[in-house]
């Protein structure tokens, strides 16, 4: 493009030295008449250069876009098999109060904890921060992640210290017969 | 000179007509060294290179048992390591080498910056280095996943959301490298090709380039040196003088990397699980610790943007303003050289002091 640019100076220059050349076309070199949007007169040699540019531009996006394809993962990629609306996770006695246990929900990693006050509550366990995979934690009795320090309240999930933005993904705890089952919320 | 040659070996004249050895050899000899008190760090460079050739040797080397599979990787290290004779050898040699490296890379881009070298008609040169650090990072970052140990599978995840969270262009990058929207199979395939193949690629192309350009102009002259009387000013020859002095330098630094193998070779973490939870006391490695530490910091909200985002704006700013202050520092200016100067030590104490801090917090 700066061609071109440099190209239409070089042609002014010509015409300011020659007032007449501008209006004459016999003066310039064999001119095409393609002067569909009046912008004057096209020269041969800006008009290959532009339609090499084109031909340049459009032969990359030619060969960009199939190797993009390629490489961009599939929508259908997610496992359908790992879409899981409701699972059971273990029984209740098997976690007891003020602890807590990663398992894993269809393609998410999930906490389900008991609290010391005895509540069962359950969340997908990505911190909302930058993704990691956040833990019950019994001495704070709160929610933490180790890759930044963030804490949620073990009862709502709600951020409440560190860098992360929002509460954490809830999902549904209940107990079915002495068993604890996590669905989605 | 080429006389001699002709007439004295039938070999030597044999290559001479064909490769004009005698004027790679004028060439080398041409090149002069100057001698001043900040002489020692024009050895950076070549510490930096002798490094790379370690890596190149061992990396084709381990990519003969290593397997980029995601349930035989983690396995195939623990062989490398365990089993296959010298294999923990090799990949300490890799792994520790891969550190120094970045290590040597950082000083001799720090020094150059000090030194003022980036001035013209080295611009090009700068900015060629500072990609080569880039594409060092890009090695680092993409190699780290391969052992698929615990660390390596949550570093990716961070480092991934990161780059997601880049304005414009990064959702899409991010995307493209994981392969999905999990970290899994397509991320280690797609990491493992990155790491052996398109980076080296791309890392001959540039360290072509930049090594040409020093060649082009030769040593950077610092302004007391250059300010000298010319009676008062020494050099000493490239070839043979420097030249050997780089091999001594060269056989030290493969002396320190073999210490640090063999006191402590490189070992791994328990196998990735991707459903478990973060292990406590995970940090990056220490070249990305002082942006880990700093992203700790930035609150949750900066007014309406996610402090994430504004971190890395910031983080984005400070590095193009490394990059380009030095194209506009060309020492016809007191106060904007002494900008440039200022800043520099200001980047390097803000990167020292956070990689300390995250280190001990």
């Amino acid at each position: 493009m700066e061609d071109n640019a440099a190209t239409k100076i070089e042609e002014e220059d010509k015409s300011s030295e020659n007032p007449a050349a501008g209006d004459s076309h016999a003066e310039t070199d064999s001119h095409w008449d393609l002067d569909i949007l009046g912008e004057g007169q096209v020269g041969r040699g800006t008009m290959m250069r532009t339609a090499m540019g084109g031909i340049a531009l459009l032969w990359g996006g030619m060969t960009l876009y199939p190797i993009y394809s390629y490489l961009k993962p599939k929508a259908s990629d997610k496992d359908e098999q790992t879409k899981v609306t409701s699972l059971e996770v273990c029984k209740v006695d098997e976690l007891p109060k003020g602890s807590g246990r990663n398992f894993r929900f269809g393609s998410t990693p999930a906490l389900v904890i008991h609290t010391p006050d005895g509540e069962i509550h359950a969340f997908k366990a990505i911190c909302t921060h930058l993704g990691c995979t956040v833990q019950y934690r019994n001495d704070k009795d709160a929610i933490w992640c180790a890759c930044h320090g963030g804490q949620y309240d073990s009862h709502t999930g709600k951020n409440v210290a560190g860098p992360p933005p929002k509460p954490l993904a809830p999902l549904k705890a209940e107990v079915v017969n002495g068993k604890i089952v996590v669905s989605q919320a | 000179m080429v006389g001699d040659t002709r007439r004295g070996n039938k070999l030597l004249g044999f290559l001479e007509d064909r490769f004009a050895l005698s004027t790679l050899l004028h060439l080398a000899e041409k090149k002069k060294v100057p001698i001043h008190r900040h002489s020692v760090w024009y050895y950076m460079g070549g510490i930096a290179a002798i490094y790379l050739a370690v890596q190149v040797v061992t990396g084709i080397l381990l990519m003969v048992y290593y397997v980029p599979e995601i349930q035989s990787a983690h396995a195939s290290i623990l062989k490398i390591n365990s089993q296959i004779d010298f294999g923990w050898f090799i990949r300490s040699l890799h792994s520790w080498g891969a550190n120094l490296m970045i290590a040597v890379v950082v000083l001799h881009l720090f020094s150059t910056y000090f030194m003022k070298a980036y001035r013209s008609p080295r611009e090009f040169t700068w900015l060629s280095g500072l990609l080569l650090l880039v594409l060092c990072m890009a090695f680092g970052f993409t190699g780290y996943l391969l052992p698929w140990d615990d660390v390596s599978f949550f570093a990716t995840k961070i480092g991934l959301d990161v780059a997601a969270k880049t304005p414009v262009l990064g959702g899409i990058i991010a995307d493209l490298l994981r392969g999905g929207e999990a970290i899994s199979q397509a991320t280690i395939s797609r990491f493992f090709v990155i790491h052996v193949a398109v980076l080296p690629i791309c890392l001959l192309g540039l360290l072509g380039g930049h090594l040409l350009f020093v060649q082009m102009h030769g040593m950077s002259e610092p302004d007391a040196f250059k300010n000298l009387p010319s009676a008062k000013k020494t050099y000493e020859k490239f070839f043979p003088n420097f030249f050997f002095k780089d091999i001594l330098v060269w056989i030290l630094a493969l002396n320190v990397l073999f210490v640090l193998v063999m006191l402590c070779p490189w070992g791994i973490g328990p196998e990735a699980d991707p459903f478990g939870a973060a292990p406590i006391g995970i940090k990056p490695e220490w070249y990305f610790l002082s942006m880990f530490q700093f992203l700790k910091l930035v609150p949750p909200m900066i007014g309406p943007i996610e402090g994430e985002l504004f971190g890395i704006l910031l983080m984005g700013i400070a590095a193009l303003a490394f990059a380009v202050l030095p194209l506009l520092d060309q020492g016809k200016s007191n106060s904007m050289s002494k900008l440039a100067t200022a800043y520099g030590v200001i980047i390097a104490i803000a990167a020292i002091a956070l990689s300390v801090w995250g280190a001990l917090s």
